[in-house]
């Protein structure tokens, strides 16, 4: 027997100021299957009136249904559907008071309706393995791998080269003391387990108890884990078209990095090029590749910088789309110009064209073309995704976003979650990142990794089940599940659901030929019912 | 209220995914962005999970029109029910064609969670859209009066 308890918020003088709650009150009480009607939402006031009643179901007509955003939610093993009564009715028809006090009517009848067909539900509840493993040793996964043991998470780095940290895309740009110092801590804490020149092979289990197979130089290991930061980074570009990696005087941003180093630290002068041209966005943001990198256009006016500095006699240009310097990083850009560096803007449909050791390029203050003479060109190409990423995610049943990096949960509230419960992303594997970004995802991925792990697992409580009687085998319901959560039970031939697995969208319901596939909170009758509510008076 | 004018209230139902087009629902409230009072909502987890019976009941029972509304392409929650919500959507429209049943009374719409505007728009269009058309053939041929005496 439903036994449904109607909560108003009466306390909130907008919504008391909008509609007439006394009668939506008396119209509630008349309602087939409620037994309480309350006038205050306080959590602790509905706890107890849903023991004291032992109600089945809560209905809280408010304000607003924020308060369960990510789906259906419990009171005292009671579920607890949320009526919006401003937002979704007073504050939107403040020109039909009277329609909007029949709607509030509707809107609680079609709860109380869809509360009385619902079956009894359960949430099981379970704790998660207290181990993290941290994929990727380059500043995101350091930084994440520390932040995880400095909250007592016993912690893996599962690293693809043998050195600790490969050279990623974002040390071009890096503090070197903060890496070295990152290494140093991470080599240095006993209880971070590195594994170097080693590979993910295989991903089981489910969130919160996964099980990975790792291959290691000493040999295959299974690891369980509660939680996975993905951080596996990405690369320069390196195009094939400007005679990149054939001659030393073509190179890339990092390429000329490393060299300027060199002559810094030696003080060879006389080895320095007189004369330098950098090409912005070089066969980048057009074509299949359309995104900023973000950190190209830092890393040009850095090394620009340095170059003048250690010798003021070198010419820079600077051909570019347009500067992108986040943050205070425009200060280099003024600090580039203050130094003599040369800036041209071109547009996609006049690249510059390079032949020999000139560059043509179409300036757009003169209005004609100007032949530049170089004795080092430097490009500046971008970031794309590590070449196994791809594999990566069908490995862990991932999704990429059409620039290939991994897609997180939600690109505006979760950016560092990925779309499976208990795997978290951080670092260039998700998209270009400046350094500090990087940093802050890897400190941020981590406290959610860490967090995850301190509460309880839940199943979904709008989660699927299977009427046995009427299944008929067919599978539609395991094609259509996005979260591998179903399959078709050999001895039985019919559909079976892991409760751990769904994440309760109710695909596989509305696939169902036979409504054998049932959502709980959403039964079939429920929806039906809230249906004639609105409908049928 | 007369059931066979064009002065009648239309009386919309829509099905609205928890992620995108409840949330733009909800901010519409918030920005107290005003449209007329015909739509009953029905917040469902996902749009990949509407059932086309829940249409056709709403349909039915006297619905003068049905709006399905969730993430935009590429943006589901759950990876891609919105893309099954749309195939269901172009083959129930196809089978209320050939029912003789007017396909423009089910709207399919992506409405992202900030897209408050767009929902509210949404519901205007919609309120006046069915409107114009006039009432269900259904609230009269389904609704069965009790005998008088």
């Amino acid at each position: 027997m439903p036994a449904i308890g109607v909560f108003l918020d009466a306390q909130d003088p907008v919504l008391t100021g909008s509609l007439d709650l006394t009668m939506l009150a008396e119209s509630a009480e008349a309602m087939e299957g409620v037994v309480y009607v309350g006038l205050t939402i306080g959590e602790s006031e509905i706890r107890r009136e849903v023991i004291d009643h032992r109600l089945s179901d809560a209905i809280i007509a408010c304000r607003s249904a924020h308060a369960d955003h990510r789906g259906p939610t419990m009171i005292a093993a009671a579920p607890v559907t949320h009526v919006a009564l401003g937002t979704t009715n007073a504050f939107v028809h403040q020109d039909y008071p009277p329609l909007s006090n029949r709607k509030a009517m509707d809107m609680i009848r079609m709860a109380v309706d869809r509360a009385r067909s619902a079956r009894p539900m359960t949430v099981r509840v379970d704790h998660p393995e207290p181990r993290a493993l941290v994929l990727g040793g380059g500043l995101a996964g350091l930084v994440a791998a520390q932040t995880l043991r400095s909250q007592g998470v016993e912690t893996h780095l599962l690293v693809r080269s043998n050195g600790l940290v490969r050279a990623s895309a974002a040390d071009l740009a890096c503090n070197r003391d903060l890496m070295a110092a990152l290494i140093d801590a991470v080599r240095s804490d006993p209880s971070i387990n590195v594994y170097r020149s080693s590979r993910l092979q295989a991903w089981e289990g489910r969130p919160g108890r996964f099980m990975a197979r790792i291959s290691t130089p000493d040999g295959t290991r299974e690891l369980r884990c509660g939680v996975l930061v993905v951080a596996t980074g990405a690369q320069e570009y390196h195009p094939e078209n400007y005679g990149l990696n054939s001659a030393l005087f073509v190179q890339t941003q990092s390429q000329f990095r490393k060299r300027l180093n060199q002559w810094i630290l030696g003080g060879s002068l006389a080895e320095t090029p007189r004369f330098t041209v950098m090409i912005q966005c070089a066969d980048t943001r057009q074509g299949t590749r359309l995104y900023c990198s973000k950190t190209c256009c830092t890393d040009a006016l850095t090394n620009a910088i340095a170059l003048k500095r250690f010798s003021p006699e070198a010419e820079v240009a600077i051909l570019f789309r347009d500067i992108v310097t986040p943050g205070f990083r425009e200060e280099h850009y003024h600090e580039a110009r203050r130094r003599g560096v040369l800036f041209i803007r071109y547009t996609p449909d006049a690249p510059p064209v390079i032949k020999g050791k000139t560059v043509t390029v179409f300036d757009q203050v003169l209005g004609e073309e100007i032949v530049l003479g170089f004795d080092q060109l430097v490009l500046s190409t971008g970031i794309i995704p590590d070449p196994e990423t791809p594999a990566l995610a069908g490995l862990l049943g991932l999704t990429l976003t059409e620039d290939g990096f991994f897609r997180p949960a939600n690109i505006k509230s979760q950016l560092l979650d990925l779309p499976r419960p208990g795997m978290f992303l951080a670092g260039l594997c998700g998209g270009p990142a400046t350094p500090e970004e990087i940093i802050e995802q890897g400190l941020a991925a981590g406290l959610r990794a860490a967090l995850y792990l301190r509460r309880p697992l839940k199943t979904s409580l709008t989660i699927a089940t299977v009427h046995e009687r009427i299944c008929s085998g067919c599978g539609l319901c395991v094609r259509a599940c996005p979260a591998n959560a179903r399959w078709i039970d050999l001895d039985s031939g019919l559909a079976k659901v892991d409760p751990w697995l769904c994440i309760g969208c109710g695909t596989c319901v509305s696939v169902c030929p036979n409504g054998a596939s049932r959502q709980s909170f959403y039964e079939a009758g429920g929806v039906l019912g809230a249906l004639d509510a609105a409908l049928v008076r | 209220m007369s059931n066979d004018g064009k002065d009648f209230e239309p009386r919309i139902i829509a099905f609205l995914c928890n992620w995108c087009a409840y949330t733009g629902a909800d901010l519409a409230g918030t920005s107290r962005l005003q449209y007329p009072p015909n739509v009953r909502m029905i917040r469902m987890m996902c749009t990949g999970s509407v059932d086309p019976v829940y249409v056709i009941k709403a349909l039915a029972d006297g619905a003068d029109g049905v709006l399905i509304a969730g993430c935009h392409p590429g943006d589901c929650h759950y990876q891609d029910g919105n893309f099954k919500a749309r195939r269901r959507v172009a083959v129930l429209r196809e089978i209320l064609q050939q029912t003789g049943f007017d396909p423009e009374r089910v709207w399919l719409q992506w409405i992202s969670a900030s897209e408050s505007k767009r929902f509210a728009d949404t519901m205007n269009d919609m309120t006046e859209a069915i409107r114009a058309r006039g009432p269900s053939p259904m609230r009269q041929e389904w609704r069965l009066e009790p005998l008088a005496g």
